[in-house]
């Protein structure tokens, strides 16, 4: 028996257009797996699917053991051991906060209950605002009413649907940092969604990359940064260099003799290279590159460099950067 | 989207068409009479009087679709665009005619207009004139008829005109401008293209009511379908022939919801993301105020403030003991049957978009949405429908009772008020519809999901956040269907029971027999109680721009 929330072989249709395609994923108690795909892709479908909100053709989900949905069983939505966070956050406007955080508890007398709310507030920080209306709350607040409503449920699996999207990137991460810092203290095998590929670096070690309500790949993060199995899979972390290895050969001259090795693996087939990993300097009479653009990303730049040979390169370098548009440069691998 | 499976939504679906096939039921059986045989009635109708209804009815119709449409517009078009005094008021007043029957409105005019009212003997005194030496038009007529409707339901349009323009997006107008478009090129190519769907629903809603008028087309003794089939119905004793007149109307009816369909469809007229447009209003010189007030303000006096200024001074002058009394008692049955109408229509349109929410499936869909087709058969027709399945069932029902237990039951339905609630719902279960599913649609499914996900299982999500998100439109159903169901008229003069009489037909009755000043307090009484929904419905017009929807919920 495994822990944590098991999907496997989901298929979906909506009237004939399939949205899911055989998906399966595995995320261990109190551990954090993120779904990463564009919008479209089947990513909230799938997690409507888990929370009971939708039905599937086929598959089956199970949590630590306990099958919730298979040909035979389909446990209700309300009888499912998940909490789901949306996006919009979907607080109910006729309840106060209070009243909000407490609508899931069941089997407890009103103390109880207003002792659980209490506690819940205290942990996302909002104890004053127990009998305020939701829409008297900022953004961030709204999100944070809406993890405890959920988390109030001690649910055993979390669906996350891109709650952090619509807050501003400072509080993004604060509040990220609590959800995932509660969710983990509480055990919870947690699941979420994101479009963003730097969200899904910053919260999770594994991560089921989807498209086309098909798991194109799945797996450790670090893994499919570095050795993603597919242009598909390295284009979805930002703009990297590919090439065929006959051309790579080509561009292997002006380049430091280190690249031999890298390259030697691949005879034939595409060569992936992430820009970071081309390093730039003023040139000492050795320039083998030209800056044709350059696009600043805050605390580092993304350059396009034309090498001597015709050859346009990825690179990317802390700023502040010394060359602009048109200078030429010296390029190497680091 | 598929939520559930479907043997899950079996029972509310087998549940809802059971519903809905009894509220269609007077339409079926007025279907159904175009198979039986009327014994010569019909044959005499189509010798006599069918080419004149048929006329009369298109006559009526066209009239009174074209002079709404001018009226509506015009106004609405002028409150918008001009400043001048009494802007404010005027707006607001000139959907007050919507609180006055038509009936009411007929008989006001008709008193106003004729040889011994105030026009007529002012023109005399003033230009010292006797009877036979001055031409006046007969009100009592159908030009009569025409002015009358129109006076009554040229709100429908200025109303749809008007919160077009309101809500037209201001954004749209300014990027038509500095996309290089002058105002005359922006009125025509973006203003004009998103009020005229607007315009246009409210003008065929306008030929519905028309076709449907009874009350005011009677009085005018114009022969149209509707007063037609009345009249074969009461003085031929003709069902069958009432029924196949009325299987003509429900023909000219389901074209004209067809051409609405097939032209605008489901289409929503506009909405409004952006700030609403409050355009710089033109400001006016002496004459141009003087000019654009007289525009406005002539349908709200001719629709609204003539007609109670008469009643008022009816009753004044004439209020006695014996109308007081009868105001109360009568009052009382149009207040327990209204209150019996408004309260099972709201309970069944909640039963049924509950379900709808729950299980959208397209055949849930269409039985829900047969169930407002009602609204659009006039009320005669479905009073006609009612009567032989009333019988049918009163003595099968009746028999079958004292078979079982030896106990005659009589006329349970006709002679109670079941019958007569029965019709009433049939007819009026549209408005609350409309009501309940407005609410429903501004209540996010999201809030579903989460309650769902949150434990509760789809009943105590039906009382823990659809019914208090419901509670205001729930609310504006009853008190809409309250008030129709006071105003009521042909469905009541056919379904009540005997002796059982109600304010709209008392002031019928007497207003037939020439006694208009005796009726006068319960025509007040119907014109107050119809003031309630005008003055709900305004502040939820008028006050849109300042209501901000919480962003969490959008």
């Amino acid at each position: 028996m495994k822990s944590g929330l098991e999907v496997n072989s989901i298929s979906h249709f909506y009237d004939k257009h399939q949205s899911l395609d055989q998906v399966s994923l595995h995320v261990d108690a109190g551990s954090v797996h993120c779904l990463l795909g564009a919008s479209g892709s089947g990513k909230s479908t799938l997690l409507r699917i888990i929370a009971g909100l939708e039905i599937p053709i086929t598959g089956e989900i199970k949590v630590n053991g306990v099958t919730l949905f298979d040909d035979s069983t389909n446990k209700l939505p309300e009888n499912r051991p998940v909490g789901l966070v949306f996006q919009q956050y979907a607080l109910f406007p006729h309840l106060t906060v209070g009243a909000n955080i407490g609508y899931g508890i069941r089997h407890l007398n009103r103390a109880q209950r207003s002792e659980m709310v209490d506690k819940y507030l205290q942990l996302i920080e909002l104890q004053d605002r127990r009998d305020t209306m939701p829409h008297e709350l900022s953004g961030g607040e709204q999100q944070r009413v809406a993890l405890a409503r959920a988390l109030c449920c001690e649910p055993q699996v979390m669906l996350l649907d891109e709650p952090f999207s619509n807050l501003d990137s400072r509080l993004r991460a604060d509040l990220r940092e609590l959800t995932l810092r509660l969710l983990k203290d509480a055990g919870v095998a947690t699941l979420l969604v994101t479009h963003d590929p730097q969200e899904a670096f910053a919260v999770s070690e594994s991560m089921t990359i989807i498209e086309s309500g098909k798991v194109i790949r799945s797996g450790n993060v670090k893994d499919l940064y570095y050795q993603p199995d597919s242009l598909q899979v390295a284009n979805i972390f930002g703009p990297i260099n590919s090439f065929t290895s006959h051309r790579l050969y080509a561009a292997v001259p002006p380049l430091s003799g280190e690249i031999t090795n890298l390259a030697g693996q691949t005879e034939e087939g595409t060569m992936l290279l992430r820009p970071e990993l081309i390093r730039l300097r003023i040139p000492n009479g050795d320039a083998n590159a030209t800056v044709k653009k350059s696009v600043n990303e805050g605390s580092t730049s993304l350059l396009l460099i034309e090498l001597d040979n015709q050859l346009d390169l990825f690179a990317r370098t802390l700023n502040p950067v010394p060359f602009v548009i048109g200078d030429r440069v010296y390029a190497s691998f680091s | 989207m598929r939520r559930y499976r479907i043997r899950d939504g079996l029972g509310c679906t087998f549940f809802n068409a059971v519903i809905v096939t009894s509220l269609l039921l007077p339409l079926g059986d007025v279907l159904l009479n175009v198979f039986r045989d009327s014994e010569g009635v019909w044959e005499h109708l189509a010798e006599t009087v069918l080419f004149r209804y048929i006329s009369n009815t298109a006559i009526l119709a066209l009239g009174v679709v074209s002079l709404t449409v001018l009226i509506g517009v015009t106004s609405a078009w002028i409150v918008t665009n001009y400043e001048f005094p009494g802007r404010s008021i005027v707006q607001w007043a000139l959907i007050l005619p919507l609180a006055i029957p038509s009936y009411l409105l007929a008989y006001a005019v008709t008193d106003f207009f004729k040889y011994s009212g105030p026009v007529q003997t002012m023109l005399r005194k003033t230009f010292q004139l006797e009877r036979g030496e001055y031409w006046f038009p007969a009100v009592r007529s159908l030009p009569g008829a025409v002015c009358i409707l129109s006076a009554g339901l040229y709100p429908y349009v200025y109303l749809a005109c008007r919160t077009a323009l309101f809500r037209l997006d201001r954004n749209m107008i300014e990027s038509s401008r500095t996309l290089g478009a002058g105002m005359v090129k922006t009125f025509f190519k973006v203003v004009f293209p998103l009020v005229s769907p607007a315009v246009f629903a409210a003008a065929m809603l306008v030929l519905m009511e028309t076709l449907a008028e009874f009350g005011a087309v009677d009085y005018c003794a114009v022969d149209t379908f509707a007063t037609g089939v009345y009249r074969t119905w009461l003085s031929h004793g003709s069902l069958v022939g009432a029924g196949q007149l009325s299987a003509c109307l429900i023909l000219v009816v389901v074209s004209v919801l067809l051409v609405k369909r097939l032209t605008i469809g489901n289409r929503r007229v506009s909405t409004n993301n952006g700030a609403s447009v409050e355009v710089m209003r033109r400001r006016l010189g002496m004459i141009g105020k003087f000019l654009v007030s007289l525009i406005v303000w002539f349908p709200v006096v001719m629709g609204f403030i003539m007609p109670v200024c008469i009643f008022v001074d009816m009753t004044w002058k004439n209020g006695d003991q014996r109308a007081i009394e009868l105001l109360g008692e009568l009052g009382l049955n149009s207040i327990q049957v209204s209150i019996v109408v408004a309260t099972v229509c709201t309970t069944l349109s909640f039963l049924l978009f509950s379900s709808l929410r729950r299980f959208p499936e397209t055949f849930n869909r269409i039985i829900v949405g047969g169930s407002g087709l009602g609204y659009a058969i006039p009320g005669t027709v479905i009073a006609i429908g009612c009567l032989s399945p009333f019988f049918f069932l009163e003595e099968t029902i009746g028999i079958w009772f004292l078979k079982l237990n030896g106990q005659d039951i009589g006329v349970w339905l006709t002679g109670s008020i079941a019958g007569l609630v029965f019709g009433c719902v049939c007819r009026f279960a549209a408005v609350s519809n409309g009501m309940v599913r407005s609410g429903y649609d501004r209540i996010p499914l999201a809030l579903d999901d989460a309650s769902l996900a949150l434990g509760r299982g789809p009943v105590k999500t039906l009382y823990g956040v659809h019914l208090p998100l419901l509670s205001s439109s729930i609310l504006i159903a009853l008190l809409m269907v309250f008030v129709d169901s006071m105003k009521e008229l042909p469905i009541t003069l056919v379904l009540r029971p005997f002796n059982f009489d109600t304010l709209a037909v008392r002031v019928y009755h007497l207003a037939s027999d020439e006694r208009l000043d005796e009726a006068a307090a319960s025509a007040l009484a119907i014109i107050v109680v119809g003031l309630l929904p005008v003055i709900v419905l305004s502040k939820h017009v008028f006050s849109n721009a300042k209501i901000s929807s919480p962003g969490s919920l959008k």
